[in-house]
């Protein structure tokens, strides 16, 4: 993996997500390329035009007025905190900035990265307990290469915890996940297997451990029976030090996680960094 | 260690295509596992059976002969595998799939990190035109990137990113990059296929910018027209060029496989083609 994209927001940029970004880049010997997202859409005020003699309305940053000025040096300002934290942690930077719809810019990023991380509290517009996290919930379905949300402090990690419920994409995202950050395959391995309700093993689990046994040196399998988000969510909770990686957002089973409270509870009270993708 | 798999036809098996396999495995660094196909589905007949009112129905019935005939075949070909493996030293590991070849490989692939295929795997001499495998329907459904060998070895010595703008396609070029990281190709080449005549690179700046990470020197190449003549054309005389290809079977990049030049892509052996879809 040689490209890590890290998105920020442009006026506040969280010191955990970047110190989180840079650990994997030392990690893959990655350069970090920070994506300041600035959402200028905000910004924009009815403005008089003429052309033709003829008026009209139009919609403009109103880049005279103070508020925007002041903005403008915190994007700044930003900027060169972003250059001293990567240099201070021997990682490699470029930084774009990003102006317009934010996560439209981030997907079409997204496209030309290898990996994409995010902070769990990075909101625009709306900021209302109904709307908290639809940003990193738009990202995770439309980003077009895995995602990792970052977590809200931030250790070494020690463990990487797998969830497989026999499905293609849970599959696909523990092969990606590998792919990209092949420098873990020392740490533990927890493979969670999460049985259906009415099946009696997990599908294929011969050849998903042996796969794991070619990657990874220290492998612990779980089988979880019952409810798949119940269990994950409690075997979750008490984990520290550790990486979850899990497939299909927003189009399986296991994804049934983060489209209720689950997700802000899970992501809140565990504090650990999340990998998920899809095919 | 990548988890290579190799679908064999084990009722024509033939040492040299293993060794390639091998070969070609050893040099992306990966552990080959061979799976023999045998296709035992194609040995079952639809044998008609006569109602005394004249009608008739149709049961599913085994060629117990054919299927005799190509027990035989099999058998040869799983010694000549043993002896192959003794002789050249080769420590593979063999899974023996009997049933719809193409399941079995689609199957297989989900576990796998890379699949690898002969392109004469579908048309090789074998006991019966069913015995036939897919190549086609194998590249369509298979759950990870297919690596499509030719049957003369050559050294990778370029990769060949074919690129028209959309996600498949630089999905293609970023598994081709994750996962072929070890072959260090002493040229990088992206053929851009200007669909619409555009005169402009699709994203230049962000393309140039993943390229610019992975790989120290890059060159752009640019075709207009119809992308598969222009592709073809465009590999002739690069010997040991490896072409990526995105979304088989899902958008206008992978069609012209679907169309009468797919055949002879697929069958001249032209060089080694790596497919994959989102």
């Amino acid at each position: 993996m040689q490209k890590i994209l890290v998105a920020l927001d442009s006026t506040k940029i969280n010191m955990t997500t970047l110190e989180f970004a840079c650990y994997l880049g030392r990690i893959a010997r990655s350069k970090i390329t920070g994506l300041l997202l600035e959402n200028l859409e905000s910004d924009k005020k009815p403005v008089l035009r003429t052309m033709y003699q003829t008026t009209y309305l139009d919609w403009q940053p109103d880049v005279k007025s103070p508020a925007y000025q002041e903005k403008m040096k915190d994007i700044e300002n930003n900027i060169a905190r972003f250059k001293e934290a990567c240099t201070n942690r021997g990682v490699n930077c470029d930084v774009y900035r990003d102006s317009g719809v934010p996560s439209a810019e981030l997907i079409a990023e997204s496209r030309f990265a290898d990996l994409l991380v995010i902070d769990p509290d990075t909101e625009y517009g709306e900021t209302s307990k109904e709307h908290h996290m639809e940003f990193v919930r738009d990202i995770l379905k439309l980003s077009e290469c895995p995602v990792i949300i970052a977590p809200e402090t931030f250790d070494e990690l020690e463990e990487l915890i797998f969830c497989y419920d026999g499905s293609r994409s849970s599959f696909y995202a523990i092969k990606q996940f590998e792919y990209l950050l092949p420098e873990f395959s020392n740490k533990k391995v927890t493979l969670l297997e999460v049985n259906k309700p009415g099946d009696e093993s997990v599908p294929y689990q011969d050849r998903v451990r042996a796969w794991f046994r070619h990657h990874y040196v220290n492998l612990q399998p779980e089988i979880l029976y019952g409810d798949a988000r119940d269990q994950i969510f409690s075997h979750l909770l008490l984990k520290k030090k550790a990486m979850i990686v899990m497939g299909a957002y927003g189009r399986g089973a296991l994804s049934r996680l983060f489209k209720e409270s689950t997700a802000d509870k899970l992501l809140k009270t565990t504090n650990l960094p999340l990998f998920i993708t899809h095919p | 260690m990548k988890q290579i798999i190799a679908g064999l036809n084990a009722i024509d098996f033939s040492p040299e295509q293993l060794i390639h396999f091998n070969n070609v495995s050893n040099q992306i660094g990966g552990n080959l596992v061979v799976v023999f196909l045998e296709n035992l589905v194609s040995d079952i007949l639809m044998i008609p059976r006569p109602y005394p009112d004249g009608a008739y129905a149709f049961n599913e019935e085994i060629d117990w002969q054919r299927l005799e005939e190509r027990k035989k075949q099999i058998a040869i070909g799983m010694k000549l595998f043993h002896s192959t493996c003794e002789t050249h030293h080769l420590n593979l590991l063999l899974r023996e799939e009997t049933g719809d070849p193409v399941a079995d490989l689609v199957k297989e692939s989900r576990f796998a990190d890379m699949l690898l295929l002969d392109s004469s795997i579908s048309n090789r001499s074998s006991l019966h035109h069913d015995t036939e495998i897919s190549v086609k329907s194998v590249l369509h459904n298979a759950q990870c990137p297919v690596l499509i060998i030719p049957p003369q070895l050559t050294a990778i010595k370029e990769f060949v990113f074919t690129y028209n703008g959309s996600y498949s396609s630089m999905y293609a070029i970023r598994q081709a990059t994750q996962l072929l990281e070890k072959l260090q190709p002493a040229k990088v080449t992206v053929l851009y296929v200007d669909e619409k005549n555009t005169g402009k690179l699709t994203e230049e700046k962000l393309l140039a910018g993943y390229l610019g990470a992975h790989f120290k020197n890059w060159d752009l190449a640019v075709c207009n027209g119809e992308p598969s003549v222009e592709i073809l054309d465009f590999l002739q005389n690069r010997p040991g060029s490896l072409v990526t290809l995105g979304a088989y079977g899902r958008s206008r990049l992978s069609t012209f496989f679907h169309k009468s030049e797919s055949d002879k892509i697929l069958l001249s052996q032209l060089e080694y083609v790596f497919i994959t879809h989102p």
